[in-house]
């Protein structure tokens, strides 16, 4: 037995129960932010272990760290050499500069072919949807403290049941 | 070869299991607590948790923004409210009556029910963890990459929230003048002659408001004078 999509799928399905029961139970508008941030969080859950199992996609190597470095050291040994061809051209030493120019040629060509490249990953999209989710639960804590701390001050209370100011 | 082992699938079960129910207690801890301030500390237990578990799940920056976001700032957020408005944070008489407490349980058990028949459905295969998933690198290059707008609009809406949680928590300056000329005045009379609708909590808090016993201003007796 191992752990499965399922487990985490239905763990997050309890806490999203444990904080809506919340929100409908309790009249502190305290803890009912609270609850808020409960259900925020297993729905977190739930995209970050869908992410966990997605199939993966083919991507360009170049968005990989490692074909990225590949790339990377592959231009600067052009560069490199590049600059060693010119420095044996000042020289005129023909054969040399001949030589360097080639593995020049050979490194830009290696730098190409990386491009070119498509290896497979696994795309992060529900890890990123879940950040978002984090900056949004973040400011609705912020907003909801401060609405908390307005009916404080309008009513002396806390109570949900003592917001109706709205009512006719 | 590497020299890291992948880790065994018991290993795995262990550390789940143990954030599960962590998370489930700290949930649980949160919703039923009595003091306020034991919510918040259910709260945060469930928030470290959820960190394992997004570790766990190779979601290393998530786990550590979890971490600084939830734990370092909204747990912390609360717990200054719960400090700032004093005994006036715990409300006895909490529970709602029964025939909406009735209600909620069977909405919530429907609605898990619902989700629970179709889990079934959703049995995928694991893909072999890759080695740069989840890594800095990566979730830095897609959000930076494909979801660069949508990161440029958080700082606005962050922005939005922190401007609209001044301005709400700051009150209306024309409110707080009025009291206060209102205490200077020594007017012990309210504003608006009492209602027969108000409520007694009203009428109280009405009164409570207007009493002239009520911290005067130590100025306003020679600004009389």
């Amino acid at each position: 037995m191992s752990i499965q999509l399922s487990h985490y799928l239905i763990l997050s399905g309890i806490l999203f129960a444990i904080g809506a029961a919340g929100f409908l139970f309790r009249r502190n508008a305290l803890v009912a932010l609270m609850s808020i941030e409960l259900m925020l969080n297993s729905v977190n859950l739930t995209l970050v272990a869908f992410n966990r199992w997605q199939p993966t996609v083919q991507v360009p190597a170049i968005q990989t760290r490692a074909g990225y470095r590949a790339a990377e050291n592959a231009r600067a040994e052009a560069a490199r050499e590049d600059e060693a061809a010119a420095q044996a051209a000042r020289r005129r030493d023909d054969r040399q500069a001949q030589e360097h120019r080639a593995a020049a040629q050979t490194a830009r060509a290696r730098a190409e072919a990386v491009r070119e490249l498509r290896v497979p990953m696994i795309p992060h999209q529900g890890q990123i949807f879940a950040f978002f989710v984090i900056a949004v639960a973040a400011a609705e804590a912020a907003l909801g403290l401060a609405i908390v701390l307005a009916l404080y001050r309008v009513r002396k209370t806390v109570r949900t049941d003592d917001a109706d100011l709205l009512k006719g | 070869m590497s020299t890291l082992r992948a880790p065994s699938s018991s290993a795995e079960i262990v550390a789940f299991v143990v954030f599960a129910a962590i998370a489930v207690v700290g949930a649980l801890a949160t919703v039923m607590a009595k003091n306020p301030i034991r919510s918040a500390v259910g709260l945060f237990f469930h928030v470290l948790a959820l960190a394992g578990l997004y570790l766990a799940l190779s979601a290393h920056f998530l786990a550590v923004i979890q971490l600084i976001v939830y734990a370092g700032a909204v747990v912390v957020l609360f717990v200054f409210v719960i400090m700032l408005l004093g005994p006036a944070a715990d409300t006895p008489r909490d529970r709602r009556g029964l025939g909406a407490r009735i209600t909620g349980a069977v909405l919530v058990a429907i609605s898990a029910g619902m989700v629970l028949s179709h889990l079934r459905y959703v049995q995928r295969p694991l893909v072999r963890r890759l080695e740069e998933y989840g890594t800095l690198w990566q979730i830095g290059n897609d959000l930076f990459g494909r979801a660069a707008i949508p990161f440029e609009l958080v700082s606005v809406l962050l922005v939005v929230a922190m401007v609209g949680a001044i301005a709400i928590s700051r009150g209306s300056r024309k409110a707080a003048e009025a009291r206060e000329a209102r205490q200077r005045a020594g007017e012990g009379r309210l504003v608006a002659p009492l209602d027969p609708r108000l409520s007694t909590r009203d009428a109280r808090i009405l009164a409570e408001d207007n009493d002239p016993d009520a911290a005067r201003p130590a100025h306003a007796e020679e600004h009389h004078s």
